[in-house]
């Protein structure tokens, strides 16, 4: 199969993929009790059962669910992903606002996880089962076994509370200002740990297994020093699953925003969705979970063409 | 019935309730001018648009901007504000059936009245579950009702002249009206027209403001904030700096800048209505000549910080100067520490426990009672809020006890048998009321205040130990989630007992008819008590102590009413409050100065930096 083919092939597959998020997350968030009407009379005594039901049907909530369903997609065909109810704020508009945030912090995030993951994967292989390898061992399990949310807030403890060498609050810079690079550097390392641990164990069983291949012991065999064996030949192999397992790993950074976003006050989708969420604001829920399905989709996308590339066969399985 | 009334001019000094805890003084001559004030927000206003604001500490910001015809002292005494001077002049002893004449026909459909007009009063027969047709008054018709003489009650207020909006544009009465229009169809249109019946400009400077029936809290419910005639016909919910349209009021700080979910700042306004009017004109003040009559700090950046530790951990880093919501183990351990002072005051907020009454055995109020001489609540204040919140032993915060009773501490002692810990009287109770035991009863709260569950879990154990209940906890889900099943028709058939946090005012009648009244069933806050479950006399007893004619007329009254009633409550109704927040700010105790909280989270900036009626005033002073 060529390999445009296969690209067309994988992105028609997730068409439906999405349809199938959209009709999940609708049916989910019209499952549970209370939507933004019902959270903007819930505390307030003088709103009546009949002002409440007015204003329903005024956002078009009191359709069935299925219409309501396609009444949105409607929209979203025509690049209406809805506003957010109680002001005249098209949904679209406060996506994109916060998304460079996301992008930023989530980019940060992995290339910290690569820049950790490759070096100490590499090390750990090349001295396996020796000392060092066990503690990166250590180190990846603790990584992977911490949670955000707590790493977060001992991070700030730390380096901002006890050494006041960063700062707690967001930044007000935009986010091309040099700065930004200084603030990012504690949400960035949160996000990307559990990454980075994941990956390092990736990198050092990818490379262990290269290294026992018969091509390094040529190699060894016709003198290259070992520095050029691991660089040259076996590094540049190991990286292919790296590769993959990376891009495979936007999900887990992108998830992860959510709770990073909220620990360190990040102006980013995490918080807005959150704030969605509390708010039952049905068309900012539905737009997130969209644009962040499209994201982790696209994301393998780019991991199966990568993959493609680099292994021919892999298209003859589509 | 016709009277001439003016509240009486108190100020913090005068009154014998003062709710702030601990109130710190500053000598004007000490006060140090100018400075940057940051502050910790927990959310991001949902919008600037205040009638279409659905969020209470959004009101945080909003009072920045915008001012109301009369303010509140920190007990909430009403005092002239943008009124240079108000009178009640006349009250007439009407209900809303007097407003038949006016009403037009408007048709139901699937319980909805349906009409492009603001309602503003709906005939009291009409049954939108029944019904096809209701007789509404509408905005349109309420003018020729007022013109004929048919209102409850009537303000005149007269206008300072000279006061300017942020644009420039002078205050007059047109703005009063046009301020209440503005409110017509937006999402808080209710909390308006629950009371206001019209507003009606007299002169350039003299408004009239009239109340549907006679009511005791009327200057209080129907005061609402003043936007300039640039603004007025904005759509709604567009006016929002993000809609490029900034909020402009008459208050004491200019909007400046504005980031979604990051930061707001706003300025000192340079050009004050009260610096020119100054001090002295305001019939209440008696206080220092040299008593600042605006703000002193020149700017306040708020940061938006929706997570506690991070808002104490930019408390403790200097990146905040104030903030507001911690847990009570932050409001501790900064208060055992000499550089930040928690400032607290007595607040209205309170966790609510209603029984499912027409459930057995939570029919027998007995039963009820029993429970809550097994609720635990010193325990709870002491071990869960560490003592940042009070008993309730009464069904009123001490904040409401001016209107509420007239004597506060007796109150509590005559009130207290009712809700002490008791385990032998629930026993008792239980024996009288002949219901086989272990009773089995299911307590449910929103799973997202980590407290509550907190307290949720210390009663059901406290009934359990007992071995008269066989309790359980049920968390189904956030705050939204277990309202929209608290007001599902069907609830209070499922036998569920609700725990759940409101918050109260200074009028007493907010502990009442919220979460008892039969008209509020399936509406905030009762959804555990349907009409026909209390008795109907109990019932008139509520609305007359603050709809009566003779309350209306003499507020004094009103305290010996309410002392009646609150004994019945106990008895008939017994559902119950278990604690009464304590209403807190942590501040920076080096550089801040002169801070104390206002009994509302609301307060946290328009009162704590400047509110003169209290003398209070808070000033930079960085080392």
């Amino acid at each position: 199969m060529s390999l445009r083919r296969f690209i067309l092939k994988r992105f028609l597959v997730t068409i439906p993929i999405l349809f199938g998020v959209s009709i999940v997350t609708f049916a989910l968030v019209h499952l549970t009790p209370g939507d933004p009407v019902s959270q903007m009379v819930a505390l307030n005594p003088d709103v009546s059962a009949a002002e409440e039901e007015q204003i329903r049907r005024q956002y078009g909530l009191h359709l069935p669910v299925w219409e309501q369903y396609v009444n949105w997609v409607g929209g979203i065909l025509q690049g209406d992903f809805g506003e957010i109810i109680g002001t005249n704020r098209a949904v679209e508009d406060v996506v994109w606002a916060r998304l460079p945030e996301t992008i930023a912090l989530g980019l940060f995030g992995w290339g910290f996880a690569l820049l950790i993951a490759i070096p100490t994967g590499i090390y750990a292989a090349v001295n396996k089962d020796q000392i060092g390898d066990d503690a990166s061992r250590v180190v990846a399990l603790s990584g992977i076994s911490i949670p955000n949310f707590w790493l977060g807030l001992m991070l700030i403890l730390i380096f901002a509370v006890v050494l006041g060498y960063w700062p707690v609050l967001a930044p007000r810079e935009p986010l091309y200002h040099p700065d930004m690079l200084w603030y990012l550097v504690l949400p960035g390392i949160t996000i990307g740990t559990a990454s980075s641990a994941i990956l390092m164990r990736i990198m050092r069983s990818s490379m262990a297994e290269e290294l026992n291949k018969e091509y390094v012991t040529a190699a060894r065999a016709k003198g290259l020093p070992e520095r050029t064996v691991i660089l040259k030949h076996v590094l540049r192999n190991s990286l292919i699953s790296v590769a993959t397992v990376a891009a495979f790993l936007t999900a887990s950074i992108i998830s992860g925003s959510v709770v990073v976003e909220v620990v360190f006050s990040w102006p980013g989708l995490g918080r807005e969705f959150i704030n969605a969420i509390q708010a039952r604001q049905i068309d900012l829920i539905l737009a997130i979970t969209l644009f962040t399905g499209v994201a982790i989709i696209l994301a393998n996308l780019l991991a199966d063409i990568a993959y493609a590339l680099l292994d021919p066969r892999i298209r003859d399985e589509y | 019935m016709a009277g001439i009334a003016g509240f009486p001019a108190v100020t913090a000094q005068d009154d014998d309730l003062d709710p702030v805890e601990d109130r710190v003084e500053v000598d004007p001559a000490d006060i140090v001018e100018g400075g940057t004030l940051n502050v910790g927000l927990v959310l991001d206003p949902d919008t600037f648009d205040e009638p279409q604001s659905v969020e209470a500490p959004a009101t945080i910001v909003h009072q920045l901007f915008y001012e109301t015809l009369l303010r509140p002292s920190a007990s909430g005494e009403p005092h002239e504000w943008l009124s240079e001077s108000f009178e009640l002049v006349e009250t007439q002893d009407i209900d809303r059936s007097a407003y038949e004449e006016y009403m037009v026909s408007a048709p139901i459909e699937d319980g909805v009245i349906e009409t492009e007009e603001q309602i503003v009063v709906t005939h009291p027969e009409t049954d939108t579950a029944e019904d096809d047709e209701a007789q509404v008054l509408t905005v349109a018709e309420t003018g020729d009702a007022v013109a004929d003489g048919v209102f409850g009650m009537q303000y005149r207020h007269e206008l300072h002249e000279g006061v300017e909006f942020h644009n420039g544009e002078e205050l007059t009465a047109d703005n009063v009206v046009q301020s209440y229009e503005r409110w017509e169809h937006s999402a808080n249109a209710g909390q308006v027209f629950d009371q206001f019946l019209h507003a009606e400009a007299e002169d350039e400077y003299t408004v009239s403001i009239y109340s549907q029936v006679p009511d005791a809290e009327a200057i209080d419910d129907n005061l609402w904030p003043i936007y300039p005639e640039e603004q007025a016909d904005i759509p709604l919910g567009e006016w929002d700096p993000l809609e490029g349209n900034d909020p402009i009021g008459t208050g004491p700080w200019v909007f400046e800048q504005y980031e979604e979910q990051n930061f707001i700042v706003v300025s000192r306004n340079e050009n004050y209505w009260l610096e020119e009017v100054g001090l002295d004109a305001m019939p209440w003040w008696d206080g220092p000549d040299d008593f600042p009559a605006s703000p002193v700090i020149d700017e306040i950046q708020m940061e938006i910080v929706p997570e506690d530790s991070t808002r104490a951990a930019a408390l403790e880093t200097g990146e905040i100067d104030l903030t507001y919501n911690l847990t009570a183990d932050q409001n501790t351990s900064f208060d055992q520490s000499e550089d930040f002072r928690v400032a607290t005051s007595s607040g209205g907020s309170y966790l609510f426990v209603q029984f499912p009454v027409t459930v057995e055995p939570f029919d027998d109020e007995r039963v009820r009672r029993a429970v809550n001489h097994l609720i635990p609540r010193t325990d709870i204040v002491e071990t869960i809020e560490q003592g940042w919140a009070t008993e309730a032993w009464a069904p009123l915060p001490e904040l409401a006890a001016e209107a509420g009773t007239t004597d506060y501490e007796q109150l509590e002692e005559n009130l207290r048998e009712y809700n002490e810990f008791n385990p032998e009287r629930a026993q008792e109770l239980i024996e009288e009321a002949g219901v086989e035991t272990p009773i089995q009863a299911n307590f449910q709260t929103n799973s997202d205040n980590d407290d509550r569950v907190r307290k949720g879990e210390f009663i059901v154990e406290s009934l359990n130990a007992s071995g008269l209940f066989d309790a359980t906890l049920e968390t189904p889900g956030d705050l939204t989630t277990f309202v929209g099943m608290f007001f599902e028709p069907d609830y209070h058939e499922q036998g569920n007992i609700a725990m759940v946090g409101l918050s109260g005012t200074f009028n007493p009648h907010s502990f009442v008819e919220a979460i008892h009244h039969p008209d509020q069933f399936l509406e905030c806050c009762n959804g555990n008590i349907p009409p026909g479950s209390l008795p109907a006399e109990f019932v008139e007893d509520m609305d007359n102590a603050q709809f009566g004619i003779d309350i209306a007329d003499d507020p004094d009254m009103r305290a010996e009413r309410y002392d009646e009633l609150w004994e019945q409550f106990l008895e008939i109704n017994a559902n119950s409050i278990v604690d009464f927040e304590i209403q807190s700010a942590v501040l920076n105790d080096v550089d801040l100065h002169g801070y104390n909280m206002y009994p509302f989270v609301t307060g946290l900036l328009s009162y704590g930096l400047h509110n003169p009626i209290d003398q209070q005033i808070t000033y930079i002073d960085r080392q």
